[in-house]
């Protein structure tokens, strides 16, 4: 969480100008203290800072009282293959990204980096190429199958917030607010640019194809392959 | 001829995203020295396993090693001809190199290169464990355990080249490392020919082109959105994924598209199946597709058992080292356009295993793992007709070289392993520096 406060120059330790340079003293007790040179007259005792403190109290602005979490950078970390498998059927009620007969997510494993402990000892967990690549095909896969699943559905996961064919502003930020808890785990208001953004493909795709659904379809998919939903 | 990868991403994510990808060059180049060869080309292939060195690269005159139980007593080398059922001739083959002998199953076309070809015998090894001596092979470096030490040399040569192709480091078959390069310079890793089809060519199940646009500029503002590096790596990362389907890749390897029949003649053995992985290497190449392509040379061999040694092994060497041979002759007949010369004088091959096999046969009537190695390069910079080292008479043990004159030197020669080598065809293309911290000197010996 940013938290902004008020910095104020609260206290600046100003001396006379003739003082400001002064070097620490050495007390007549510190008998570590190089002996006196002849180089030249000592340097005049300094004054005790706390002797004259001023305050100015001029305020200079704002700044973050601790950095904010999208700036620390951590090295964010993708699902494994069966975590990701998993969660996408789980989330689309069942839809595996298969053919009926084998679940792709297994057949390739190997280019997706899962270990096989015999030449691989730990899964490739980086967001690469071939990962996005596939992520983007399951999850068309499995959005197209999943919406119109979903539109003909009486009890829909996918449109728990809005009519399948309903297309007024309102109706589909509800029903993005809701894709977003289900999809990313994340709660949004409205105004977040991610849910205009979303908006914004939603409308997009239904000018250019009149068809909400295709428009819902393309939502999901970008839902599935935003990096809020693969890695943590 | 494609667009670059520059060319394409920046004609596709305008003037930021092109200003983001800029901002990833330097951290190639700010603590490395320039490479002077702008057209240098890599092919790494692993032969994974452990190879029997005296039956491709590094072979013994059967006239010497007899086989015969004082033989074997005393030198440690059994070259088992007798089971595999080779003649003395067959298995110890002279070329037109003086002194530069092969063994059967390099097969027949890599005769044809020694005059391009040097070979490093005698090489020591860190490990005799197969993922730690795989990675000290690919990476130049000894892992830390089993955890890489350092990137891919496919990773290092492609981010010391320069991100020109839309692929620069592609990889089939084998597993990659980036640990401190620029994200372009990490691999497209297909463990088969038919993954990178999949991965290059469209899903399944499409979106509408229209569609597509429209996420596309989502994510797009998305990444301007979530400006920080993770992001921007992570969605510029499926940008590149999205662009290689629309740039249609997987039609340079597709081998039904007529435009690639020439090559793919090129690369069927009459009455034989396409050579899918060097076909591959050389269509990345050639079509300026990538810069470094590492393949695996064969599938894992790893021969403790009689029985698997004498039927599965050899031919399945051969099988590599004759598509090694097929690229390198297709390059070689292949114009440059920019400099005229051949690709081959363009393009380095590098071929190694992780270790040797053990020189004598186990109770088991295969081979263990030994203790030392051996590599054959080919190509661009590296001097032709050359054998480097020497494996030692008594259980083909490593020993050390002169590194300038390539000559056993048992009092003041250096152990030779991957570093070295790594470090060597760094200079071939101009670094001098050590920009990856091997910490090994380079064979002058090896350079053309």
């Amino acid at each position: 969480m940013k938290r902004l406060l008020p910095v104020l120059l609260a206290v600046a330790c100003t001396t006379e100008p003739d003082k400001s340079t002064s070097t620490p003293s050495t007390s007549p007790d510190d008998t570590d203290a190089p002996p006196p040179t002849d180089a030249g007259p000592a340097d005049p005792l300094p004054a005790d800072p706390l002797d004259t403190p001023s305050v100015d109290s001029t305020p200079l602005g704002e700044a973050d009282a601790r950095p904010s979490p999208e700036e620390t950078h951590r090295a964010l970390k993708r699902m494994s293959i069966a975590h990701l498998s998993a969660a996408m059927t789980d989330i689309s009620g069942g839809i595996p990204w298969s053919d009926g007969e084998e679940l792709y997510w297994d057949t390739y494993a190997e280019t997706l980096g899962v270990a096989d402990y015999r030449t691989r000892l730990t899964d490739n967990r980086a967001p690469t190429i071939m990962f996005q690549k596939f992520l983007d095909d399951a999850a068309t896969h499995t959005c197209v199958q999943w919406v119109a699943e979903d539109a003909a559905s009486e009890s829909s996961r996918f449109f728990s917030a809005a009519d399948p064919l309903a297309t007024d502003s309102a109706s589909v930020t509800a029903n993005l607010l809701a894709l977003r808890l289900l999809i990313h785990g994340r709660e949004s208001t409205s105004d977040d640019p991610i849910i205009a953004g979303y908006h914004e493909v939603f409308e997009t795709v239904l000018r250019r194809s009149g068809d909400p659904i295709e428009a819902w379809t393309t939502v999901c998919v970008g839902f599935f392959t935003h990096p809020h939903f693969f890695t943590y | 001829m494609p667009p670059t990868r520059r060319q394409v991403l920046e004609a596709s994510i305008g003037v930021a995203g092109a200003a983001t990808l800029s901002r990833l060059i330097p951290v190639a180049r700010a603590s490395s020295s320039e490479p002077t060869d702008p057209h240098r080309r890599f092919v790494f292939v692993y032969f994974l396993g452990g190879w029997d060195a005296i039956h491709c690269i590094d072979p013994k005159d059967p006239s010497v090693y007899d086989d015969s139980e004082a033989t074997v007593q005393s030198t440690g080398v059994q070259t088992g001809i007798d089971a595999l059922g080779l003649t003395p001739e067959e298995s110890y083959r002279e070329t037109d190199v003086e002194g530069l002998f092969l063994g059967h199953y390099v097969g027949d076309e890599l005769l044809d290169l020694t005059s391009r070809m040097a070979l490093i015998r005698g090489m020591t090894v860190t490990s005799v464990d197969h993922i730690a001596g795989a990675i000290h092979a690919m990476t130049g470096r000894a892992p830390a355990a089993l955890q890489p030490r350092g990137s891919s040399l496919g990773t290092i040569f492609a981010a010391a080249l320069g991100e020109e192709q839309l692929i620069p480091n592609l990889v089939s078959g084998l597993e990659s490392y980036n640990l401190n390069h620029p994200n372009f310079a990490s691999a497209l890793e297909a463990v088969s020919y038919g993954d990178l089809m999949k991965i290059l060519g469209p899903g399944l199940t499409a979106l509408e082109p229209s569609s597509r646009d429209a996420l596309e500029t989502f994510f797009a503002k998305e990444e301007e959105r979530l400006a920080n590096p993770r992001m921007e790596g992570i969605l510029g990362t499926r940008q590149s994924s999205q662009l290689l389907v629309q740039q249609q890749i997987a039609e340079v390897f597709n081998p039904a598209n007529a435009a690639n029949a020439a090559v793919v003649g090129a690369f069927t053995p009459e009455g034989g199946d396409l050579m899918e992985r060097p076909f591959m290497a050389y269509q990345a190449l050639t079509q300026g597709i990538s810069r470094c392509v590492t393949l695996r040379g064969c599938p894992f061999v790893d021969t403790h058992f009689g029985p698997e040694w004498r039927t599965a092994h050899g031919p399945s060497l051969q099988a590599g080292f004759e598509g090694i041979a097929r690229l390198a002759k297709v390059l070689a007949d292949t114009e440059h356009e920019p400099t005229g010369d051949s690709w081959l004088d363009h393009t380095t091959i590098v071929c190694t295993s992780e270790f040797n096999r053990s020189p004598a046969l186990n109770p088991a009537g295969g081979r263990d793992h030994a203790t030392n190695n051996c590599m054959l390069l080919l190509g661009a910079g590296i001097r032709g007709g050359t054998v480097i080292g020497e494996s030692a008479p008594i259980r083909m043990a490593a020993q050390p070289v002169d590194l300038t004159t390539g000559m056993v030197d048992t009092e003041a020669g250096v152990s030779v392993e991957h570093d070295n080598v790594a470090r060597t065809l760094l200079e071939s293309i101009g670094i001098t520096d050590d920009i990856v911290d091997l910490r090994a000197e380079s064979i002058p010996a090896l350079l053309a």
